[in-house]
């Protein structure tokens, strides 16, 4: 429990600066809602969007042609570039979970301390979790708040706060399945300078993986080794969440976080 | 009772050289000296004794517990202090003290905080501020916090002003006036010559020799310097000198023996200078090292 506190207040400082800067995302682009409402907008949008190829559409989410004067369906259109930003904090914090105390040397403190490799594992996994956890709620009361302020008076408060829980779910399952992956990594490369680079890529590669599976038919299979498309915010908020990406989900972050036990419990430490 | 007992241990890495059947035991109450240049392997086998990195080979035990098994057991009475400390840079000096303690029942607060007076440490300041010598003073608090059975220092006087290092070789006395056994590491000749009781020399990942401090001050080794013209080498090595060195007409040895045969033998030639000193320890130290190099 010690080392769990510890390390939560040890990441507090970029949570916060996570926080306020995908916050400050939402604010922007929800400040756009009110005008892409106007009817004019829309129409303006909608022409161009129809003449853009079919591919784009399909690679940034534009498939079913949101219709942005509904807030609903702008914020899902604007919570994917949340997710992105969320999946690679997700990635950020597990990658840099256990490399950072090799790295910097403060193993030397703590694993001369009557603690177990599992419980240093545990008590990482669990901080990490939690404060992607206080991330994702920042995130939504922030994103409800803005919402408030630019909401239709024909809007259902309550709808708003369905649909960002849906949301939110979907970016907590993505951002899980990053950071599952990320520790992984974490006991893998040998110094924490690798970390960041490493999971940020991860996430890209991924991600342009999914894009080629909705461009290329052939290639559709490879959604799957997509995270992010296990919870597009537009298909979450048409058709729900899809049992097979759930199960995806689950099984890669059950397998990374097993064999991040497996691993660190017999690795020689960098120090 | 053994502390520490190490058998044929081994761990080679890629390319670094690691160590290779490395044999040691510790008895308890014993300050322990581990001393060989950098890179012969004192860092590596403090390692493995705190599960850092897994032995290749061989085993390693403390408190008749294994190093890889018991791991938590282990450390649940012992103290370590490494060589360069690096803590989390953003605490403060009472927290990682607090950080330290709560690994822990039964910590005596008040031992705690004489202490931290005794060693002047600054709780208010943050880790990152600190400079080497005050890092190092926060270690060996958290060290000693739970008044170990064992404390394994890596290099501790490194970076220590003479002050602190007289401070702690002090508490580490006591501390084994009170029961603890005390293994560290160093380079520095004097100090492990000052406060050992057994030394072993380890030298490109091996052990070359293990003394006991208290016998070798018995055998009282003479370092002996004649200046004379005349050969008398061969009888002089019958009579068991070591380490002959000839420069012109001076003749520099060590002499263990009884101090009669070799007068007798001086006396029946023509001796222009004679200096007989006692030889130290770290002399004895540094002829290992030399001596392996030849």
């Amino acid at each position: 429990m010690n080392v769990f506190k510890v390390e939560v207040k040890r990441g507090f400082k970029s949570l916060i600066i996570w926080s306020i800067v995908c916050i400050l995302m939402i604010i922007l682009f929800m400040s756009m809602f009110p005008s892409m409402k106007d009817s004019g907008m829309q129409e303006l949008v909608n022409t161009k969007m129809d003449a853009l190829p079919e591919a784009i559409l399909d690679a940034f989410n534009l498939k079913d042609a949101p219709d942005f004067s509904k807030l609903n369906e702008y914020f899902a259109y604007v919570f994917q570039y949340i997710v992105m930003a969320g999946a690679i904090y997700g990635g950020i914090l597990g990658a840099k979970s256990l490399i950072e105390e090799e790295s910097e040397g403060t193993i030397e403190f703590l694993y001369a301390k009557p603690i177990s490799r599992t419980k240093i594992v545990t008590s990482k996994i669990l901080s990490s979790i939690v404060l992607f956890y206080i991330f994702i709620i920042l995130m939504a009361i922030g994103s409800i708040i803005v919402a408030l302020v630019v909401k239709p008076a024909d809007l259902e408060f309550i709808n708003v706060v369905m649909d960002m829980k849906k949301l939110y779910l979907g970016l907590f399952l993505v951002g899980m399945v990053f950071m599952s992956i990320g520790f992984s990594i974490s006991v893998l490369i040998p110094h924490l300078r690798l970390a960041t680079p490493i999971s940020i890529g991860t996430f890209f590669i991924t991600y342009l993986l999914g894009i080629f599976s909705q461009m290329i038919d052939s290639l559709e299979f490879l959604k799957y080794f997509s995270p992010s498309n296990y919870a597009v915010p537009s298909e979450i908020l048409k058709n729900g969440f899809d049992t097979t990406n759930i199960l995806l989900a689950l099984i890669i972050s059950i397998i990374c976080i097993t064999l991040t036990y497996i691993i660190y419990r017999k690795k020689d430490l960098k120090i | 009772m053994k502390i520490i007992d190490i058998k044929n241990l081994t761990k080679s890495y890629g390319k670094n050289r690691g160590i290779e059947d490395v044999n040691l035991t510790v008895n308890e109450k014993e300050i322990f000296g581990f001393i060989g240049p950098n890179g012969a392997g004192k860092s590596t086998t403090i390692k493995v004794l705190l599960n850092f990195i897994f032995p290749t080979h061989g085993e390693a035990k403390i408190f008749d517990l294994d190093c890889v098994k018991d791991s938590v057991k282990i450390k649940e009475n012992i103290g370590y202090v490494p060589s360069e400390v690096r803590y989390y840079g953003n605490m403060k000096v009472r927290d990682i003290i607090s950080y330290g303690e709560s690994f822990h029942n039964n910590i005596d607060k008040e031992y705690v905080q004489q202490m931290c007076k005794d060693f002047s440490v600054e709780l208010d300041k943050n880790i990152s501020e600190l400079s080497l010598g005050n890092k190092k003073k926060v270690a060996i608090i958290q060290a000693i916090l739970n008044k170990p059975k064992l404390l394994i220092l890596d290099e501790p006087t490194n970076g220590l002003d003479p002050l602190i290092q007289q401070k702690l070789f002090e508490t580490l006395t006591k501390l084994k006036n009170e029961g603890s056994t005390i293994f560290f590491s160093s380079h520095n000749l004097s100090e492990v010559e000052e406060f050992c009781d057994k030394v072993a020399i380890i030298k490109e990942g091996k052990i070359i020799d293990i003394k006991d401090i208290s016998e070798y001050s018995r055998k009282k080794i003479k370092k002996i310097t004649i200046k004379t013209s005349e050969v008398i080498e061969e009888e002089l090595l019958s009579l068991g000198i070591e380490n002959l060195e000839k420069n012109n007409e001076v003749l520099n040895f060590y002499y263990s023996g009884a101090i009669n045969p070799l007068l007798s033998l001086l006396i029946k030639y023509k001796i222009e200078d004679l200096t007989i000193e006692e030889k130290n320890l770290s002399e004895t130290f540094m002829s290992y090292y030399y001596k392996e190099d030849k």
